[in-house]
């Protein structure tokens, strides 16, 4: 094979020119941390880093709406506590009244007391997180426990007047296709299966007449018949005890209810903190770059750079010139 | 009878021939960096002998030799490989030029980096289920907003860059054709002048060569065959069309833009102006810029008009069966709108109503009261939202696929395509050098080999000028010294 300059030179310039392309190429890699810049440099780790980081879009979402849905009903779970708690006085109350020995002003107090705790009740319906009702179903700007004037005795008591039905539930998606319902109503807790307002508010109007000097021998034997129950009539009157009873175990499997909900968020939270963890070491694996390796790379790269430009400059300088005379 | 004289001229052929070779060395020397030349030989030869005359025989040794004369100065010339270097440069120059466009559409992507077309879908699908766990608070609405107007932007500005990268494609593509016209009328010009220096009998090995380096500058630009005839005239047959003929030449010109909005000038091609033909060249630079032009458009401008179109019929179709908490619940609005006569993508906005009033959207199932009117919904409701970010996250929307596959196969079609082309561009690279090495092997100058050449004809030629001066002090001799006795 015949060499020529020009031939020469061609193959010496190719040859620095890969050098310096792989040079640039490592570098720029370098510089920024990542394997994968552009889709051409792995198509197939593309795609899945696209894959991957829409998973983790998800997941973050699916954990915010799980810690949201998880706000609220710890702060149901806390009230119902309250709740609990005050239903654990209205029973004590319920029993002093049953008790025979009562004098009018024992009444008189046990009503006042009574009345209080109910109107306390009303108020932990009507609790907020940030500027929602909690208790109020979908309905969450409308408060839902409000006092309201019977239509026929004009008398005031408590109603719901939140959303119902299918309205009810508030819902989050903590899972592609999974809701769960965030929420218990005022309707459940107090009004509905539980009965509870409505029993105390009998009640309180029975010791309220039980405590009054003016009333009536008629109106307090309706009044302890309230209090006591009726076992004579038809069908039997259950007692103040026997429906706070009943309340409580409403509320109490409400309760159970949301702390089951609460373990199932925590859980899903758990999940998809361990997801969004996974999932990034993932999309590190397909996009991140074998810093130590990539050094390694360059540094050979370097080297071969250096020798075809030593090479280079040595085949490039002499010519015969040199030796002619 | 010999003639005295004889030396004389043989001295100044000698001189002559060894003279001109120095300048056929010089012109070498001088063009050894030129691009396309190929280094020029010379051919010496004895002249024709000079026989003694006699009446029947020869009375003395043989035939005389006359000297030299230079009988050719011929081009090395390798036309195999110089139809190989053709074929090369158009398929270096349709895989260069395709990868310099695809790795542009890789920037307009901009994936997988977090600015993407992927990125802002998937926010916009978060919003929407932002606004499905609160809808009856404001700042959730407004940040949906935002981003359905992100996702609109980003929509029209993929699209329209995508739309501007081929427009310039379009006008790339004009302005190559001024030059490949201006290399066909070179080329019939150098026929007509080669036709003319061979007709005497001469080697017109510069203007051959300057034909020959035109030829590979053409076929950088299309795929280009060329025949020469033995009158020396080079006929060149582009993508299956006679360009030039003889000392004639066709034209290319640029071919009509489409007013169609459905091909957005995809089938745009330069057109012959002789026939009216479409021009058809499938290699080198114009053939990359023709197809990228189509490909572009079929692979990811009308994939992303679907994207679009699907994510707004999506959106607005399960929008427009929710209730919005304004006085107009049930009012049927629009999330997206769009310009019907033009692309979905390069018109795609949310709807100013929205933008203006958030509390439009519908992120509540239908109300009814208990007779079955309709009713405003409850504020807490989202499920219509909960079910768009369903559609958007889970519904096999665009043939088969959900969204966010449909959009990663259009990237990872990019990627392959890319990777692709950018690897034969290097292979194509190599391949060139390599076959351009082996010519110019041949055909190249060796500036050593011509200093050797040099020496060699500078001392042919002070020893020719030495023969003239031998003769001369022997015809001094015979004419001014012989026959002096008794003078």
């Amino acid at each position: 094979m015949r060499v020529t300059n020009q031939g020469l030179l061609n193959s010496i310039l190719l040859g620095l020119q890969r050098n310096i392309t792989q040079l640039e190429d490592h570098q720029s890699r370098i510089a920024s941390g990542k394997r994968v810049l552009q889709p051409s440099d792995d198509p197939a780790a593309t795609v899945k880093i696209l894959d991957l980081r829409s998973a983790m879009v998800e997941a973050n979402q699916y954990k915010a709406n799980c810690e949201d849905g998880s706000d609220w009903l710890e702060q149901t779970d806390n009230t119902i506590t309250l709740m609990e708690t005050a239903i654990q006085r209205v029973r004590e109350i319920a029993v002093s009244a049953s008790t025979d020995t009562n004098s009018v002003s024992a009444y008189q107090a046990l009503a006042s007391e009574l009345k209080q705790i109910v109107d306390g009740l009303a108020d932990l319906g009507n609790t907020k997180v940030g500027d929602l009702y909690i208790f109020s179903g979908e309905a969450v700007n409308t408060k839902p426990v409000v006092q309201e004037a019977d239509p026929v005795t004009g008398q005031m008591h408590f109603v719901y007047k939140g959303a119902t039905g299918g309205q009810a539930s508030l819902v989050r998606q903590i899972a592609p296709g999974v809701d769960l319902s965030i929420n218990v109503t005022a309707e459940d807790l107090l009004f509905g299966a539980s009965g509870l307002l409505p029993s105390l508010e009998k009640l309180t109007d029975a010791l309220t007449v039980l405590g009054s000097d003016t009333s009536t021998d008629a109106e307090r034997q309706a009044a302890l018949a309230v209090v006591k129950g009726d076992p004579t009539a038809s069908p039997p009157a259950p007692g103040a005890l026997e429906l706070i009873g009943q309340a409580e175990n409403e509320v109490l499997r409400l309760h159970t209810d949301v702390g089951a909900r609460v373990k199932r968020l925590e859980a899903a939270i758990a999940r998809n903190d361990a997801m969004i963890d996974g999932l990034t070491k993932l999309v590190s694996k397909q996009e991140d770059l074998d810093v130590p390796k990539a050094i390694l790379e360059l540094a050979t790269i370097d080297s071969s750079y250096k020798l075809s430009l030593q090479m280079g400059a040595r085949i490039v300088q002499p010519t015969l010139l040199d030796f002619l005379r | 009878m010999r003639t005295t004289f004889l030396g004389y001229e043989t001295g100044r052929r000698a001189l002559q021939a060894q003279q001109l070779a120095l300048e056929i060395t010089g012109h070498n020397i001088a063009n050894a960096n030129a691009p396309g030349y190929s280094r020029q030989t010379i051919r010496m030869e004895a002249t024709a002998p000079y026989a003694m005359p006699t009446m029947s025989k020869v009375s003395g040794a043989g035939m005389v030799g006359t000297g030299v004369q230079v009988t050719d100065i011929r081009a090395v010339r390798d036309f195999f490989l110089d139809a190989q270097i053709r074929n090369e440069t158009a398929n270096i120059g349709y895989w260069e030029t395709r990868q310099d466009l695809l790795q542009e559409v890789e920037v307009i992507f901009s994936e997988p980096q977090e600015v993407g077309l992927r990125s802002v879908i998937d926010q916009f699908w978060s919003a929407w289920q932002d606004v499905a766990a609160n809808p009856s608070q404001e700042q959730y609405r407004q940040v949906l907003v935002q981003k359905g107007q992100e996702l609109a932007d980003t929509f029209r500005t993929v699209f329209n860059q995508l739309r501007d990268l081929r427009t310039n494609i379009r006008r790339t593509i004009d302005s190559k054709l001024v030059e490949a016209n201006a290399i066909f009328g070179q080329i019939a010009d150098l026929n007509r002048q080669i036709s003319r220096v061979l007709a005497v009998g001469d080697n017109p090995n510069d203007l051959m060569d300057t034909r020959n380096r035109l030829t590979e500058q053409l076929a950088r630009l299309m795929d280009v065959d060329a025949q020469v005839d033995q009158n020396g005239i080079m006929t060149i047959v582009v993508a299956g069309h006679t360009a030039v003929s003889g000392f004639d030449h066709d034209t290319l010109v640029p071919g009509a833009e489409a007013t169609d909005t459905t091909t957005d000038n995809s089938l745009y091609r330069p057109v012959w102006q002789s026939t009216g033909q479409a021009f058809a060249a499938e290699r080198g630079e114009l053939g990359a810029y023709i197809n990228a032009n189509t490909e572009l458009f079929n692979s990811y401008q009308s994939k992303i008009e679907t994207l679009a179109q699907t994510i707004i019929a999506a959106v607005n179709g399960q929008h427009k069966q929710g209730y919005n908490l304004t006085n107009d619940f049930a009012g049927q609005y629009e999330f997206f709108t769009k310009i019907e006569t033009t692309f979905a993508a390069a018109s795609i906005a949310v709807n100013p109503q929205i933008a203006a009033n958030p509390w439009l959207i519908a992120a509540a199932d239908p109300a009814t009261d208990a007779a079955g009117n309709p009713v405003p919904p409850p504020p807490g409701d989202g499920a219509n939202a909960r079910k768009i970010a369903d559609t958007l996250s889970e519904a096999p929307l665009v043939g088969g696929s959900r969204i966010d596959d449909y959009f990663r196969g259009i990237i990872g079609e990019l990627g392959v395509a890319t990777q692709e082309s950018e690897r034969l561009a290097e292979n194509q690279n190599l391949l060139l050098t390599q076959v351009q090495n082996q010519r110019t092997s041949l055909t190249g100058v060796s500036t050593d080999e011509e200093l050797i050449n040099l020496v060699k004809y500078q001392q042919g030629y002070n020893a020719a000028a030495r023969l003239i001066t031998t003769i001369d002090e022997m015809v001094d001799t015979i004419i001014n010294r012989m026959g002096l006795v008794g003078r």
